[in-house]
């Protein structure tokens, strides 16, 4: 195994990475903000990948102009589910993320079959103008992923920059605080909560979007993307980008340098024992700020 | 005093309903020969309410909300299988020594996952169990035992009924018959006692429940060690009615979700609530699949549109859903009763 390989592995590792953590991002803010988890985080992205690339493929799209679609359709999803159902669930007084869980878990049932039952199970990808490696000595780096993480990193603080500057921010932040105390503040917190996830939901369809020149989608490729978006907020710590921005890069890293040491599974397995070991350790994640005095 | 015979009267034929029914799914099947895709899909059902019981003690009375039944089911199927194939020890001893160990691993499992909040717990128990779906399908020998990997592990069939081992399905079907009405027992026992109530104040107020002298901790790693029994039993009564342990499918993630969504949908915390929600989920997948085979997938969508159903508009389950309603209905006509008298 010779150096080169392990650099490689880094690379990659870093740059898909980043986009794992745009992914994992949505599913933060929504626990940052509602306190609730969505299962059907990884099935929201799989629908969004189908809208890509059926959108490059026969309509000619850009797959990085898919994005604007995706965020316009998961964003309005997003604000009529919130609207329509997970309101209602938050607000009737019962265990709410277990209501959420429940419901989405139907969703992602749900949406699995339907989609199995309308594209077939067979894996669908799309070649884009995009593809192709640059090489810097006997490294190769794929141009689509660069340019990904690019885009995943612009993306990512531009959302960090929108919830720390701006006023709808503001209400965010605050409402995660103390939703009753916000309310009283003249906060309308049912609103909130639907602008929230559409945020939530337009990250996914975002990052579909990058992830379109260079990943295949089929029906049941959901399960794996959410259960590393449950890490990344583990990880990062609820509602913390800076922190979701480590984790998917450090998740990367380990699943393409596991990968290469010691094999795929091992790095799986690897992934899940770090994600309990955190879990038990740092239960508020990695970025956790130590309390002064 | 009239309160009281009124009750008991209404617990007598209560009791005279169990006994008939039970009496029924003991007869039928003896006396009617179904047929052995009939038995199957019968044997499967109970098998499905006994899980879903199983998940109510932990799940449903004490709020653990584990997304990892597989574990405790499948390390039961393959501890049972290992002892019966490598050391000649019968099921029959087996799923009980199956039951213990998995009961003790899973202690080991929640001792430090009952730190955490809740919602971690389930992703903690998920990510355990997707750890070990992928050891038991990668790797073809575990801590020296070979287990065959993906391609399952199987369990040579003759026979034998010391060694669990029948031609016939309606054996199975007895077994697992009583399998399901103990473990309807050791819940209707433990609603009943004093730890029962303690799993209910642990599930309804954590911290309040320790205020008062709950021992938390313990009383969950009480829960748990009996669902991860129950578990494990079955796991163990699953693979010698197989023939055959294929770990994506008792390790993954379908399987866990499953067993969870059927106890929730019946009615958590109560006794018949995951009786029902097995038995009607089951049946709304098998017709479904049986009339509009043509459609494939279209189970699943139901069961998901099921779920999302109940969840919104039914919450706590069926079964006290439609409770409320009946008392609602009596309170009502005696209201009426009561005005005009």
């Amino acid at each position: 195994m010779s150096f080169d390989l392990l650099v490689q592995a880094l690379i990659d590792g870093i740059l898909i990475g980043g986009v794992y953590a745009a992914i994992g991002l949505g599913l933060s803010i929504a626990y940052g903000v509602m306190g609730v988890v969505n299962w059907a985080h990884g099935e929201v992205l799989m629908v969004s990948l189908y809208i890509s690339i059926y959108l490059t493929k026969y309509a000619g799209f850009d797959p990085y102009l898919t994005a604007l679609v995706n965020i316009a359709v998961m964003g309005a999803a997003g604000y009529c589910l919130q609207k329509a159902a997970f309101n209602k669930l938050i607000n009737r007084g019962g265990v709410a993320w277990r209501d959420i869980l429940l419901f989405t878990a139907g969703m992602s049932m749900f949406l699995q079959a339907l989609f199995n039952m309308i594209f077939g199970a067979e894996v669908k990808s799309v070649n884009t103008r995009y593809s192709g490696m640059l090489q810097l000595g006997s490294i190769m780096i794929s141009k689509p992923k660069t340019i990904s993480f690019l885009l995943a990193v612009v993306c990512c603080a531009g959302l960090f920059f929108l919830i720390q500057k701006t006023e709808m921010g503001r209400s965010l932040r605050a409402t995660a605080q103390d939703r009753n105390t916000a309310q009283l503040m003249g906060i309308n917190a049912n609103q909130v909560y639907c602008l929230c996830f559409a945020i939530s939901l337009a990250m996914v369809g975002l990052s579909a979007a990058l992830l379109t020149p260079f990943y295949s989608v089929s029906p049941y490729v959901g399960a794996s993307f959410c259960f590393k978006s449950f890490i990344i907020v583990a990880l990062g710590g609820r509602g913390n980008i800076p922190g979701a921005m480590v984790a998917g890069v450090l998740i990367g890293i380990i699943e393409k340098f596991g990968g290469v040491l010691m094999g795929d599974k091992i790095a799986q397995i690897i992934i899940y024992l770090l994600f309990i070991l955190i879990l038990l350790v740092l239960p508020n994640g990695l970025m956790v700020r130590k309390k002064k005095g | 005093m009239s309160k009281i015979s009124a009750l008991s009267k209404g617990q007598k034929t209560k009791l005279i309903v169990l006994a008939a029914a039970l009496v029924l799914l003991l007869a039928v099947p003896a006396v009617l020969d179904l047929g052995v895709s009939t038995m199957s899909i019968l044997i499967t059902v109970l098998l499905y309410m006994y899980y879903a019981s199983a998940w109510n003690i932990m799940g449903g009375y004490t709020g653990l909300f584990s997304l990892g039944s597989g574990i405790y089911i499948g390390l039961g199927a393959y501890i049972t299988a290992v002892l019966y194939c490598e050391l000649g020890i019968s099921p029959w001893a087996g799923i009980l020594i199956s039951g213990l160990v998995t009961g003790l691993l899973s202690m080991l499992i929640g001792y430090p996952t009952f730190k955490l909040q809740s919602i971690y717990y389930s992703f903690a128990t998920f990510a355990i169990l997707l750890a070990m779906l992928t050891v038991f399908k990668n790797f073809k020998t575990v801590g020296g035992l070979k287990l065959g990997g993906a391609e399952g592990y199987k369990i040579p069939s003759g026979y034998s009924p010391m060694n669990m081992q029948f031609t016939d399905k309606l054996s199975y079907y007895y077994i697992i018959l009583a399998l399901l009405v103990l473990v309807l027992l050791a819940s209707w026992f433990l609603s009943h006692s004093r730890d029962g109530y303690y799993f209910r104040a642990i599930s309804a107020n954590k911290d309040a429940a320790a205020s008062l002298g709950v021992n938390v901790i313990g009383m969950k790693l009480r829960a748990q060690f009996i669902s991860a029994f129950f578990f494990a039993v079955g796991g163990g009564f699953y693979c010698m009615f197989m023939n055959y342990i294929d770990p994506s499918k008792l390790f993954g993630n379908d399987l866990s979700i499953n067993i969870m969504v059927m106890c929730v949908v019946g009615g958590a915390n109560t006794l018949w609530g995951p009786v029902v929600g097995a038995g009607l989920m089951y049946t709304v997948n098998r017709v479904v699949t049986i009339y509009a085979s043509s459609v494939s997938g279209l189970a699943n969508i139901v069961f998901g549109v099921v779920l999302m159903l109940v969840v919104l508009f039914m919450p706590g389950g069926l079964l006290p859903f439609f409770q409320a309603r009946l008392e609602q209905r009596k309170a009502q006509k005696e209201l009426k009763g009561g005005g005009q008298g």
